[in-house]
């Protein structure tokens, strides 16, 4: 990185690592949502392209959905704070729904379970309700579209992980004889490899920052 | 008479079978980021949002049984389900807040109201009380067994929170590597948690 | 404050050497009764251990104290939890997960919510059942290399889960010559390692005697074998006190008794506390041998009551209060 571009990451450190949804403030590393599909549900690459396709209809529709009724309500707002969010995410649940069917049949709906059509009251989807500062629906836009990229990332990592030491093989195919680590497969092991996933990308984001600053410093 | 006593055992059974062999939480996931942010903000509050998740729950799930028995006929009811779940919790809030005003309304400040709104709105609109109505709709239960699994399921989310919350004191301990501290370290507590109670059903439940 | 300080808030640091130690004449047994096989497992399990400390200490810069064996002595008494026909694999995951996930991720010696014993066994059990439920019969040698499947029957707590009434006579059970974990079923090995742990004032016996004491009483009142029922607790005495033989000496409840719970850590801090734990812990290790998955439960069991081991000294010091309340 060369020094110029170290100062300008220095000077707008919390403005550029609140923008970065998947590197520096991916949503379920930095900020912990979207943690019971990916535990329960994302045992394998397949449900995890299944839920991950689901988040990417759901997602950005929902939050541009609720900046629009949330512009429009005003004042009142506040009364109807969750439903602004929650309404829209229910109608694109309906799409994500048959979407899944067209895509993979009713067999990949059974596989994973509540946990498609429990997206609808996910944090992640929904929780820009709290947010006491409104934004617009272009902004709506933009970071629904981040963190949508954000969260399927790790979904889709952690899905491939889990089903690799599991079954020892990636979207079905089979790679490995043997089972590495079988606990994998259950929420029990989804919450431990997540915890890892997590403590190891926070430890590399902290290093990247500390670079950054190291770097500042010597060329004083 | 035994009829009564049937469903009351039902009842029981799903209750305690909700609490603990299939915690909402530990075994499902439900309700997790909620909890992890709760846990962090502090011991105050969590007891009363844990009632008022309870109580949504127990209230809203009776009208979710009769509504999934209405909705049996229609080829694509589990597109429409969300949507009809999302209508039977905004009535449930509705009546539970409304109780709370003409109990303790009077009483209040506007504050507190807010207060009460907030943790109303958060402790309804979660992905504990949604998953608990699915899971009552779609594992076919009677409505005594459905109740009882709400019930069951609040007091779950309730024993997650306090396990949680009493290991807080070594998951603030700073011998933690720094990596490891706030989200990570919690999801490897829930996990080994969660681990626990494998050990005691064996099996991975329906999802 | 230091890892050492830390500790010695709990106990002493020894107490990691010495439960390495005792691990020994029951390693020493188990080689009697299935070959070398059992030393290289324990040799597996304590290299590492070791070698996970090795690399916590370079990720976390600090240096390598070659003579803290905390690790190790986990390691060793994870290894002595599972059968001597476990594949080398197992023993080494488990043991890198009870010292990495188990231990280290909570900040180190002295930190740990939960026994990272009963972590890496618990680990084990749910990922490799078929491995860790099955035991070869005592006196086979077993292969160095890849024990296979072959020739590996159920053990005496299977049976009783199943409803069967094991037939082990009295110096087997004591000798433990019969199908088991590797460490766990020598009762005369275990009581002589208790002695040693004893004499080096290891045992905290306000934990432990409670917890073996409710499963005594538990597995006296509520036999699983034979036809006892409700009957009154005078009622088919020695039907009882076999009950009590194999539910104590079958799976791992001494084992935990001595070993794991001499490790201060993990307990609650005052006397009262303590002895509620210990009799809590003993009554959800029996719940799990009962009506639980898996055939022996204490180290599931030591992972949920453990996390509210500070809850205990809480309400004990809230009970204090409360009568001094009451006197004033």
């Amino acid at each position: 990185m060369t020094i110029e571009k170290a100062r300008y990451w220095a000077e707008n450190m919390t403005e550029l690592s609140k923008n970065d949804r998947l590197w520096l403030n991916n949503p379920v590393i930095m900020q912990g949502v979207g943690l019971a599909p990916m535990v329960v549900a994302a045992t394998s690459g397949y449900t995890a392209l299944v839920l991950a396709v689901a988040v990417a209809v759901m997602l950005t529709p929902t939050r541009v959905g609720g900046a629009i009724l949330r512009k429009a309500l005003g004042e009142k707002y506040d009364r109807f704070a969750v439903l602004c969010y929650a309404f829209p995410a229910a109608l694109c649940y309906i799409a994500a729904y048959f979407l899944v069917r067209h895509l993979w049949g009713p067999s990949a709906l059974q596989q994973v379970g509540v946990y498609l059509p429990l997206l609808v009251f996910e944090p992640l989807i929904i929780r820009r309700y709290r947010a006491a500062v409104p934004e617009g629906p272009a902004r709506a836009l933009r970071r629904g579209l981040y963190t949508t990229v954000g969260y399927l990332v790790v979904l889709l990592g952690v899905g491939l992980a889990r089903e690799l030491l599991a079954q020892g093989s990636l979207m079905d195919v089979q790679l490995l004889d043997v089972q590495l680590f079988p606990l994998a497969a259950q929420p029990a092991g989804g919450f431990m490899l997540l915890g890892a996933v997590c403590a190891a990308w926070r430890g590399r984001v902290r290093a990247f920052k500390r670079n950054i600053y190291q770097e500042v410093e010597r060329n004083k | 008479m035994s009829v009564i006593l049937k469903a009351l055992a039902e009842f029981v059974l799903y209750a305690v079978l909700a609490a603990f062999a299939q915690n909402a939480v530990l075994s499902r996931a439900l309700g997790v980021s909620h909890l992890v942010r709760l846990v962090d903000d502090g011991a105050t509050g969590n007891g009363a949002f844990c009632l008022l998740l309870t109580v949504v729950q127990v209230v809203a799930v009776p009208m979710c049984w009769g509504a999934n028995q209405l909705l049996t006929p229609f080829a694509y009811r589990s597109a429409v389900r969300p949507l009809v779940f999302l209508l039977i919790t905004t009535a449930a809030c509705g009546l539970v807040w409304l109780v709370y005003w003409l109990a303790l309304g009077k009483k209040q400040s506007d504050d507190a109201h807010k207060e009460m709104g907030a943790l109303l709105a958060t402790a309804s609109f979660n992905s504990c009380v949604l998953g608990t109505m699915l899971i009552v709709t779609t594992q076919s239960l009677t409505l005594p067994q459905a109740i009882g699994f709400a019930l069951g399921s609040g007091v779950g989310y309730y024993l997650a929170v306090v396990l949680v919350a009493e290991g807080q004191r070594r998951l603030r301990n700073r011998r933690i590597p720094m990596s490891f501290r706030g989200l990570p370290i919690t999801l490897l507590y829930l996990g080994m948690l969660a681990l626990a109670i494998y050990g005691f059903t064996g099996h991975t439940l329906l999802i | 404050m230091s890892e050492k300080q830390v500790v010695s808030r709990h106990g002493s640091l020894m107490v990691y050497q010495d439960l390495l130690v005792a691990t020994l004449p029951l390693l020493a047994m188990a080689v009697f009764l299935y070959g070398p096989r059992p030393a290289l497992l324990w040799l597996a399990a304590v290299v590492t251990a070791n070698l996970c400390d090795q690399l916590v200490a370079f990720l976390r810069h600090r240096p390598f104290d070659p003579l803290e064996f905390s690790n190790e002595s986990f390691g060793a008494m994870l290894v002595l939890l599972l059968p001597a026909s476990v594949s080398y694999y197992v023993v080494i995951v488990s043991v890198a997960v009870a010292v990495l996930v188990g231990k280290e991720a909570f900040g180190g010696l002295g930190c740990y919510p939960f026994h990272p014993t009963a972590v890496g066994y618990a680990v084990a059990a749910v990922s490799w059942p078929e491995q860790v439920f099955s035991f070869p019969q005592p006196g086979t040698w077993l292969p160095l290399v890849n024990a296979g499947s072959a020739g590996l029957i159920q053990s005496a707590s299977y049976t009783l889960k199943n409803g069967g009434t094991p037939r082990i006579d009295t110096l087997n059970l004591m000798l433990g010559n019969y199908a088991g974990p590797m460490g766990a079923t020598a009762v005369v090995i275990l009581v002589a390692c208790a002695l040693l742990l004893a004499v080096r004032r290891r045992i905290q016996w306000d934990a432990a005697l409670p917890f073996l004491a409710i499963c005594f009483a538990i597995a006296w009142l509520f036999p699983r074998m034979g036809r006892v029922g409700l009957a009154l607790p005078w009622v088919e005495a020695p039907v009882r006190l076999a009950s009590v033989g194999y539910e104590l000496c079958s799976g791992t409840i001494l084992y935990t008794g001595i070993f794991m719970l001499s490790d201060p850590v993990i307990l609650p801090r005052h006397r009262a506390a303590r002895v509620a734990f210990g009799l809590t812990l003993g009554v959800a290790s029996m719940l799990y041998r009962y009506y639980g998955s898996y055939e022996t439960g204490v180290c599931f069991a030591m992972i949920l009551v453990g996390s509210f081991a500070s809850g205990f000294d809480r309400l004990h010091l809230r009970w204090l209060d409360r009568k001094e309340a009451l006197n004033q």
